[in-house]
């Protein structure tokens, strides 16, 4: 996959249709979107507005019902399961609001997780993982288990994990939902230097303060993507 | 009490709400239940059940022995032994016989027992009508007497009352019915059905040389067994000081009859007893997952019920509620099936186990099916019922928290797995060795070609038949009989025909001392000329018997490959001579000279190695061996069609002899050869079936345990995926767990079945206890099947949606 493109990120026209016996959900509905390469944008919007359905198509967890997504110049709103991994385990990195460790596996383990199921070699990501962790301040905590370690700590060795392949976009799901306003800051600010160096971020977040921090916001409400005063009114 | 029956309702209400659940655990308890009680019932009957006698423990076998092999007591060394002896209160003398029994109507072959005048008081058992021997009944001239068993009593008699004091005919000579004993004393020695004196002649107990007597005996109360040995060591080193000739190198020894009958079949039955066990203890590992994985499923349940005050035995105590009742249902409907296993058991096993007809469903068997159903319900029941008393119920009312992210691996399950694996091994190595032991026995040449021959035997009564001469012109008048039948290829005699043993009898070759040291232990077989052919026994070197050996001719003798490999090695045995047998006329030896080599016979049964055996002429049979054999003879026809057709011709040809002759244990040689195999089949049958079912059951052990990891750890599959796992990835996840337990599995297993086959070592046919093959088996066909179980619920992984790593919020 090519490394630069502009926008990193296109959908257009993206729907996503919840089909149960007699009912049919409407997640989301005709959206349209751009992130180009190193941008930080948040999307935020009430409970059920579809964040997290958004997230997960763009993340390749789940495909969507119409529309088309373009990721790095390449279509990926089609590709069957296996394509579908293999594009996440190199394109994309996750951070989930309940940091989603292994309970089973060490903390160098977890980070090495993504890159073993890409097949990088064992040289390779063995440096790649200390370098993360490094980056997030716990390389001191390699051969620990999640359980020995504090909730904060745990985010942060997500983050380890979702930037240890070198992703082309980091999607982060309310990462500082499980955290106290502390440990919260510090995971924020471990972003926010992240961005600095160049990812490109796409949080999902209800929190105004961490609004505020992020380049571009996207409003969702029902599903449709709509500016901040519409969704003031809205909520109102 | 109260408390208990309110658990009990409860659990029986909870358990109506699961029914898959409950039947599938009660179904497999009952058919686990009822295979165990089964193979107990029949290893009760046969090893523990007393013997129907008074202080049956109390009963001892004395045998003589020669060079270390338990043999049969002579009449001469049976009377000195009770003369010297100070320390049993009864030593009596026993010797099987076939008689032709005639009442009213026709003759009718009856197995019977010469016993000495103590044989009933010995026993402990008093005649259910009449009395038993009167010492001077056990003399010659006074023994005109007979009692009849319970069972000859009703099927011959139809239990007439007044039949005590009648006469009825025993070998043409009448003898007075004095007593009927009760039914408890259907189980006897040689099945016999009716019992006459010993009768002993000054002549026979002066004979020293002729060993045939089974003796019987007590201690004296209060004596223990262990003084015993020493004392008959005594006796028998007199017995060699004073008849060195006939006793050298002979010892007396005592053993519990009891544990002399049962002895060759103990470990075969407990060898079944573990197998069935095993069993068992595999269905509880899987009834212990299914229930710990329903203690699972009702964390909140659990949790609530601690919430609101139920302490950590209230809890415990709900849970073993419901394995007592699962346990209980399983146990009844385990006796339903335990009278089927029962009757398919002695339907199907060897006929001649000791008692095994007398296995049943009793007391013991239901006191054992209780025992086994409490013992049950508490193995798969405590481990469920402590965890869900261990459950934090905090903890579990927030409805699992993030249970997908930590992951944890339920290890007990997987212990309980690793355990059914380890035993489903040692019962398929058990029975691959078994299967691979009979495989090799159907394989084994026996010596002779048992196709097409139809054998039976015919027993001479005394009255009429009392010479030598008189039985060995009726026998040959019925073998000229039988190779004038229509259909026949050919046809003869044989004193033991094989798969039945042989007349043990030493024979010592020319040039070696003539003293019993020199003796060599052999079986005789005395045959009419036609015999070789009819058996289709191969010829090795020299010639088979002809009508020219007959009485007054040179005395002539055929031996077998290994008497002659062993008498005369490195020597051409034709034309050797050798003693055995009886005295020539001057009292020096009366010499044989050795005209044949035959090939060896399996004689003593199929998975036996052939004995040293020699074949004399019938016409030139040692006078005294009409009375070793009881003047019983086998007849042997062969023919190229069903042999079965020879039933008929063959009784015509001994009626032609003499009418009042029965020809009995009738069948063909293959019958003969299918039966001498009948126990190791029957084991091989029992312990193929429950190694299969071990495996069945491993089996869904394992896939329930892997199915269930799979629904545990879907969350954590889901990261896996979102983190760019592919269905690769996934399935060598989830299979990689079944191949650990299984592994760990067989290796424990591996021990355990190197333990198991030494200790079924004897059971073994050229087969070896570590047989690489077998154990190679076993160990592919679990793993294989293990891997099966595991791919189904691999496969629903792959199937897991990755949006659930973000649903976890």
């Amino acid at each position: 996959m090519p490394l630069a493109y502009d926008p990193l990120i296109r959908i257009q026209g993206l729907s996503k249709i919840f089909h149960t016996k007699e009912v049919e959900t409407h997640a989301l509905s005709r959206i349209d979107l751009e992130i180009r390469a190193g941008e930080y944008v948040g999307i935020a919007g009430p409970s059920g507005c579809g964040k997290t359905t958004l997230l997960s198509i763009l993340g390749l967890l789940d495909s969507p019902s119409e529309g088309s997504y373009v990721l790095a110049g390449e279509p990926v709103a089609t590709l069957h399961q296996a394509q579908r991994a293999r594009v996440r385990s190199r394109a994309i990195g996750f951070i989930f609001q309940a940091f989603n460790l292994i309970g089973d596996l060490t903390v160098f383990q977890n980070v090495e997780l993504p890159l073993r199921y890409r097949g990088m070699p064992g040289g390779e990501r063995r440096a790649a993982v200390h370098e993360a962790l490094e980056r997030v301040g716990l390389l001191h905590r390699i051969h620990h288990y999640p359980a020995q370690l504090s909730g904060g700590q745990q985010q942060r060795v997500a983050v380890a994990r979702a930037v240890a392949g070198k992703p082309l976009v980091l999607l982060a799901d309310e990462p500082t939902g499980n955290l106290d306003s502390q440990n919260g800051a510090q995971v924020m600010d471990l972003l926010a230097e992240l961005h600095a160096g160049g990812a490109t971020i796409v949080m999902v977040t209800h929190d105004p303060r961490y609004i505020a921090q992020v380049g571009r916001t996207v409003y969702l409400y029902d599903g449709r993507l709509v500016d901040r005063p519409s969704l003031d009114r809205e909520v109102a | 009490m109260d408390t208990l029956f309110h658990d009990l309702r409860i659990a029986c209400r909870s358990l109506r709400k699961a029914p898959t659940l409950t039947l599938s655990v009660v179904l497999t308890l009952a058919l686990c239940v009822g295979a165990t009680t089964a193979v107990f019932s029949v290893v009760y009957a046969v090893l523990f059940r007393p013997l129907p006698f008074a202080d049956p423990r109390g009963i001892l076998i004395i045998r003589e022995n020669w060079r270390g092999h338990p043999g049969s007591f002579s009449v001469g060394n049976w009377a000195d032994t009770k003369r010297e002896d100070q320390l049993l209160q009864y030593l009596v003398p026993t010797s099987g016989l076939n008689v032709n029994l005639a009442g009213s109507d026709v003759p009718e072959k009856v197995t019977a027992a010469r016993v000495g005048a103590d044989f009933f008081p010995l026993l402990g058992v008093q005649p259910a009508l009449g009395r038993g021997f009167r010492p001077e009944e056990d003399r010659p001239g006074a023994d005109g007497v007979v009692v009849l068993s319970d069972g000859l009593w009703r099927r011959r008699f139809g239990a007439d009352p007044a039949i005590v004091g009648r006469d009825v005919r025993v070998d043409g000579v009448p003898r007075r019915v004095i007593g009927v004993m009760p039914a408890s004393l259907d189980y006897t020695l040689y099945d016999e059905e009716l019992w006459i004196p010993t009768a002993f002649t000054p002549a026979q107990l002066a004979e020293h040389d002729e060993h045939y007597l089974f003796v019987v005996g007590r201690l004296k109360p209060g004596v223990a067994l262990e003084r015993l040995q020493p004392e008959l060591d005594r006796i028998a080193k007199d017995l060699r000081e004073r008849l060195p000739q006939v006793n050298a190198e002979r010892g007396l020894e005592a053993a519990p009859l009891h544990e002399e009958l049962v002895n060759e079949y103990r470990t075969r039955l407990y060898s079944l007893l573990g197998a069935v066990g095993f069993v068992l203890l595999i269905a509880c590992a899987n009834i212990a997952n299914l229930l710990l994985a329903r203690a699972t499923t009702r964390t909140r349940e659990t949790a609530i019920r601690a919430a609101v005050g139920a302490g950590r035995g209230h809890i415990v105590r709900a849970a073993l509620a419901e394995s007592l009742v699962l346990a209980v249902a399983g146990g009844a409907l385990g006796v339903v099936a335990a009278y089927w296993g029962v009757a398919a058991l002695v339907a199907v096993g060897p006929h001649d186990v000791p008692r095994l007809m007398q296995a049943r469903v009793d007391g013991p068997a239901l006191a054992f099916v209780l025992l086994l159903t409490l013992a049950s319900g508490l193995v798969f029941g405590l481990a469920p019922a402590f965890r869900m008393a261990g459950q934090h119920p905090l903890e579990a009312l927030k409805d699992g928290g993030r249970a997908g992210s930590s992951g944890q691996r339920d290890r007990l399950r997987g212990a309980l797995v690793v355990a059914e694996i380890a035993l489903a091994l040692v019962l398929l190595t058990g029975a691959g060795l078994l299967i691979r032991s009979a495989v090799a026995l159907n394989q084994v040449d026996p010596g002779f070609d048992p196709s097409g021959v139809l054998v039976g035997r015919v027993s001479l009564p005394a009255n009429g038949y009392e010479t030598p001469e008189q039985s060995e012109q009726a026998f040959s008048r019925i073998a000229e009989g039988l190779e004038a039948m229509a259909g026949a290829t050919a046809a003869g005699l044989v004193s033991t025909p094989p798969f039945e043993g042989g007349g043990d009898n030493g024979l010592i070759p020319e040039g070696r001392p003539l003293a019993i040291q020199s003796a060599i232990p052999t079986d005789m077989r005395l045959v009419t000329p036609g015999y070789f052919a009819t058996m289709g026994l191969r010829l090795r070197a020299g010639r088979v018997f002809t009508a020219e050996d007959r009485s007054g001719a040179p005395l002539a003798m055929v031996v077998n490959d290994r008497l002659a490999r062993e008498a005369w090695p490195g020597q051409d045995p034709i034309g050797k001579r050798v003693a055995c047998c009886e005295p020539g006329p001057d009292g020096g030896p009366n010499w044989k000279t050795v005209v044949g080599v035959v090939a060896d016979v399996r004689a003593e049964g199929v998975g036996r190695e052939p004995p040293r055996e020699f074949y004399l002429p019938m016409a030139q049979a040692p006078r005294a061996a009409w009375r070793w054999i009881d003047r019983t003879m086998t007849l042997a026809a062969r023919t190229s069609g069903d042999p079965l057709a020879l039933v008929s011709p063959m009784r015509q040809a001994v009626w032609t002899v003499d009418r009042s002759l029965a020809v009995y244990s009738i069948a063909t040689m293959n019958e003969r050869r299918t039966d001498s195999l009948a126990a190791s089949r029957f084991s091989t049958m029992l312990l193929s079936t429950f190694g299969g079912l071990a495996l069945l059951l491993a089996a869904v052990g394992v896939y329930g345990v892997i199915s269930y990891g799979v629904t545990q750890r879907t969350q954590e599959i889901g990261i896996r995926v979102a983190l760019g796992a592919g269905d690769r990835n996934v399935v060598r996840l989830i299979v990689g767990h079944a191949a650990l337990l299984t592994g760990v599995g067989l290796l424990l297993g591996l021990t355990g079945a190197l333990v198991l086959a030494r200790l079924i070592s004897g059971l073994l046919f050229r087969v070896s206890p570590t047989d690489p093959p077998t154990l190679g088996a076993g160990i592919a066909l679990l793993s294989i099947v293990a891997l099966l179980a595991a791919a189904l619920p691999a496969l629903r992984a792959t199937r897991v949606d990755p949006a659930v790593a973000l649903r976890a919020e």
